[in-house]
């Protein structure tokens, strides 16, 4: 008696948690509804949201998170989230913001940007390679790449470029701005390199179990090395389209980079212990929180709240994460 | 006669989405016997048990223990009411010490603090009871052997007073030194009217230790029978796979070519592995058996950069392979498949695609570009072959059963194709019919010119399939035998020398 009562609770939970797990499962389509039921909502709100100056606005702004995001997330599958993407962003930008002011051309500013950007995420890939954790490297490099910028420009900005440089942030097609055209090709050849690059792809075992992928065959700090070294580069293109951008550079750019671009992916399904999440769905989850955040803006709440959301944001989607984690361990071992 | 009996099992069934892994079954256990379980892989087993300890509920039916309909909804739920279980994949904190596992949940504490004294006292004398002088309270759990662990496990169960002992294939990956130990452990815990669920694949076990056999079959229950003399080992067999099974490994069907591995002077971690040297033919399967610490786990490692040797080489072809990491060993093509499936080896999270192409991503890919459609067909492969029962490709290896995450893993080293295969525990929880499908597909592998060393701590196995078996001893070389001068003896006698001279 008493244990069919217990049986038919049981059975309605496990069917609402078939639900949750088919959301989460089904991440990308989730988040397609989050989105779209958020834009009407804020449309209902803000007649003001569906006009093509915000959205611009809004995807502008993503644009260098994107760039910079892409290969995060092919670290953040292998099992390492990068928290010195913000820091790097701005000192290669400054780098090469300085070496230009100093009568460097565009094309030798540019390549001083990548390479620095280059090297420091090189360092970071070292790093981990030679068992220092992931976190306590990165965010040292987010310390130190910071303090750096610091020492060499101090409280002033960088400025006064030249047009055909600002033109590299600015341009648009079809009235599409430069930055989310180079978001788009980031996001499509990521894709693709992920899905199909046999070499990317393995980031998927060496996240899930880094002794099995390692056993197979699989060279974990090779790809490690490597996936490093292009997150570092990617935050330098970012750096330079968004000095390009906004035509100016200082050390508080890109201050909260790694954060935002973190909570996104976790939130787009791309998990902080690795393993699993599409880029797709990491987009989404990047677009979802910038659009919180537009929200936020329109709502005229205080932008302090801000914060207060993205962390609480942060810590249910890991929560959820660890949850379902848990729950398929019980259901399905 | 109903006071006799301790557990009953009403028509309990359990679904999981897209498979029914019990179909309503009924059986009754007797108080302070051994009842042994057995049936194919994914028959149901571990469900049941799972179903028994509170890790999982059922879908349907009743387990009622000493007249008490119960709902169990976790596992200490069901230590609390006295049914205690080991599982199949060991679960315990690797990264603790012997005494923090045995006592965790009820640490002696003393004024508010951790009573370190009487832990460890308590502990001393607990792995003394079990015969486990030779292990320390503090000793990190990683660092003993399966064996040991296992035992560790049973003794935190008894601790907290179990009256039911569930072993889900506690022998699957023992030494017969260890199962030896474990048997002993099982008549004490008997003549303490402890009741012991014990599922094996292992039949001469299961005859062995039984008092009641009850067989599943495709969720289904078969019979309950009592272990009499009529009970052979093939009428189990026919129980579970309702036909007779060859016990055909294929030893000695291959023709030996060429040289195709030399291991030259392995050292290991000063008396570990010493000096070992062997010689691997093309179309040989050759076997190492040695006991558990004998070094033969450590000489696998060795060989493919898993471990850094302290010295040795070896060669491929007659060529040196300077090996310094797998992914070396990988490209001198040889492949290494440890007994740990769970945490060296699966990828218990992704799929079964995914888990049988890992080792073989580059084969399976074109210009670096990956095939999904080979992968596809390359796994469908090795699921029909070694009839591997999933729901489908994309379903996840934690959601198997033992021994057919045991298969994925078979077919995961079998798909990379290496030249020579070191298997360590090749049917690690495989049942009786699927075990001879495994060692057709390795001398299959064999008889297109690759060459397979097999470590296996079943010697009737071992001897079923090996063309050659090297016998290792305190990490050295102590003999080899060829194929029909084997017997278990002659093997024993020469994995002991040393010891009896002594003693
Ligand atoms: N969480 C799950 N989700 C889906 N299917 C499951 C799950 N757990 C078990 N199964 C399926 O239920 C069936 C029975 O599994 P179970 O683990 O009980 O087998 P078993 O008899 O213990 O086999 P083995 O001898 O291989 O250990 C298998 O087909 C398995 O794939
Ligand atoms: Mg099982």
């Amino acid at each position: 008696m008493q244990l069919k009562e217990k049986n038919g609770i049981e059975k309605k939970q496990s069917r609402m948690m078939r639900l949750v797990m088919f959301a989460i499962d089904r991440r990308e389509v989730t988040l397609v509804i989050l989105i779209l039921a958020l834009g009407a909502f804020l449309t209902w709100v803000s007649p003001n949201f569906l006009s093509a100056a915000n959205f611009s606005v809004m995807l502008n702004a993503i644009g260098t998170d994107i760039i910079v995001a892409v290969p995060m997330a092919f670290c953040m599958i292998a099992g390492h989230s990068d928290f010195s993407v913000g820091s790097n962003v701005c000192l290669s930008s400054i780098l090469a913001g300085m070496a230009m002011n100093a009568g460097a051309s565009p094309i030798v500013g540019i390549l001083i940007g990548l390479a620095c950007g280059a090297i420091l995420g090189y360092i970071m890939g070292f790093a981990v390679n030679h068992k220092v954790p992931t976190f306590v490297a990165t965010l040292g490099g987010m310390y130190a790449y910071r303090g750096i910028a610091m020492v060499l420009c101090g409280a002033t900005s960088i400025t006064g470029f030249e047009r055909s440089f600002l033109n590299l942030g600015r341009f648009t097609i079809a009235g599409i701005r430069a930055p989310i055209i180079y978001a788009a090709i980031m996001i499509i050849i990521g894709h693709f390199v992920l899905k199909y690059v046999n070499f990317f792809h393995n980031a998927y075992y060496i996240g899930s179990n880094v002794s099995s992928a390692t056993l197979a065959g699989i060279n974990s700090k090779k790809y490690l090395s490597v996936a490093f070294t292009l997150t570092g580069l990617f935050c330098g293109v970012a750096g330079l389209v968004l000095c390009a951008r906004v035509g100016s550079v200082s050390v508080n750019t890109a201050t909260d980079l790694h954060f935002k671009n973190i909570v996104g992916l976790m939130v787009g399904g791309v998990s902080n212990h690795g393993g699993t999440g599409s880029l797709i769905g990491g987009m989404l989850g990047i677009l979802f929180m910038q659009m919180l955040d537009n929200a936020l803006v329109m709502l005229y709440i205080d932008p302090n709240y801000n914060q207060i959301f993205i962390g609480a944001i942060l810590i249910l989607a890991v929560a959820l994460d660890q949850f379902v984690s848990d729950y398929r361990a019980k259901v399905h071992t | 006669m109903e006071n006799n009996v301790i557990i009953s099992v009403e028509n309990v069934a359990k679904s999981f989405p897209g498979v029914q892994a019990l179909k309503g079954v009924s059986f009754k256990i007797r108080r302070g016997t051994t009842h042994c379980i057995i049936g194919e892989n994914g028959a149901g087993k571990s469900t049941l048990m799972k179903i028994l300890s509170g890790v999982q509920t059922a879908t349907s039916g009743n387990i009622v223990v000493d007249g008490e309909t119960v709902v169990f909804h976790n596992p200490a739920e069901a230590l609390e009411f006295g049914v205690g279980t080991v599982y199949q994949e060991l679960s315990n904190y690797q990264q603790l010490d012997v005494a923090h596992n045995m006592y965790c949940g009820m640490l002696p504490i003393k004024h508010g603090m951790l009573d370190w004294k009487k832990l460890h006292a308590d502990t001393r004398k607990v792995l003394d009871e079990f015969g486990l002088t030779h292990v320390s309270p503090t000793d990190m759990m990683v660092s003993l052997s399966l064996g040991a662990q296992q035992m560790i496990e049973i003794a935190k169960l008894l601790i907290r007073e179990a009256r039911i002992v569930i072993l889900d294939e506690p022998t699957s990956a023992l030494t017969s030194v260890e199962v030896e130990r474990l048997f002993e452990l099982i008549s004490t815990l008997k003549e303490k009217g402890v009741t012991v669920l014990f599922i094996s694949h292992k039949l001469d076990e299961v005859k062995y230790l039984a008092d009641d056999v009850t067989v599943l079959k495709d969720g289904q229950h078969v019979v309950t029978v009592e272990n009499t003399e009529e009970l052979t080992e093939s009428q189990m067999i026919r129980y579970m796979v309702g036909r007779d099974v060859a016990y055909d490994y294929q030893a000695g069907t291959s023709e030996a070519g060429e040289v195709l591995m030399e291991v030259e002077n392995m050292c290991y971690g000063g008396k570990t592995v010493q000096d070992f040297s062997f010689k691997l033919h093309r179309g040989e399967v050759i076997g190492i058996s040695g006991l558990e610490g004998s070094g033969r786990t450590e000489l696998f490692e060795c060989i493919v950069g898993w471990k850094k040797k302290t010295s040795g080489t070896v060669k491929m072809n007659g060529k040196v392979c300077e090996i310094r990491n797998t992914t070396d060993a990988s490209r001198c093509k040889i492949g290494y498949m440890t007994k740990e499936r769970k945490h060296l080896g699966l990828f218990l999270s992704m799929s079964v695609q995914e888990n049988i192409s890992a080792a073989a991503t580059e084969r399976l890919s074109k210009k670096g570009i990956v095939q999904y459609s080979d992968r596809i067909k390359n796994a469908n492969v090795f699921v029909d072959k070694m009839s591997i029962k999933i729901s489908g490709l994309a379903q996840r290896v934690m959601n198997l059963s033992g021994g057919n995450q045991q298969k994925v893993l078979l077919g995961m080293w079998l798909s990379n194709e290496p030249d020579v295969l070191l298997i360590d525990e090749p049917t690690r929880g495989v049942d009786v019919g699927a075990k001879r499908e495994i060692h057709v597909l390795i001398r299959e592998a064999v008889k297109q010119g690759k060459g397979v060393v097999l470590i296996s701590s079943e010697m009737p196995e071992l001897m079923a399939s090996c063309d050659r078996i090297l016998v290792m001893h305190e990490g050295k070389l102590k003999g080899e035998l060829k194929l029909g001068e084997y017997s278990e003896e002659k093997i024993m006698s020469l994995a002991y020398s040393n010891m009896q001279q002594v003693g």
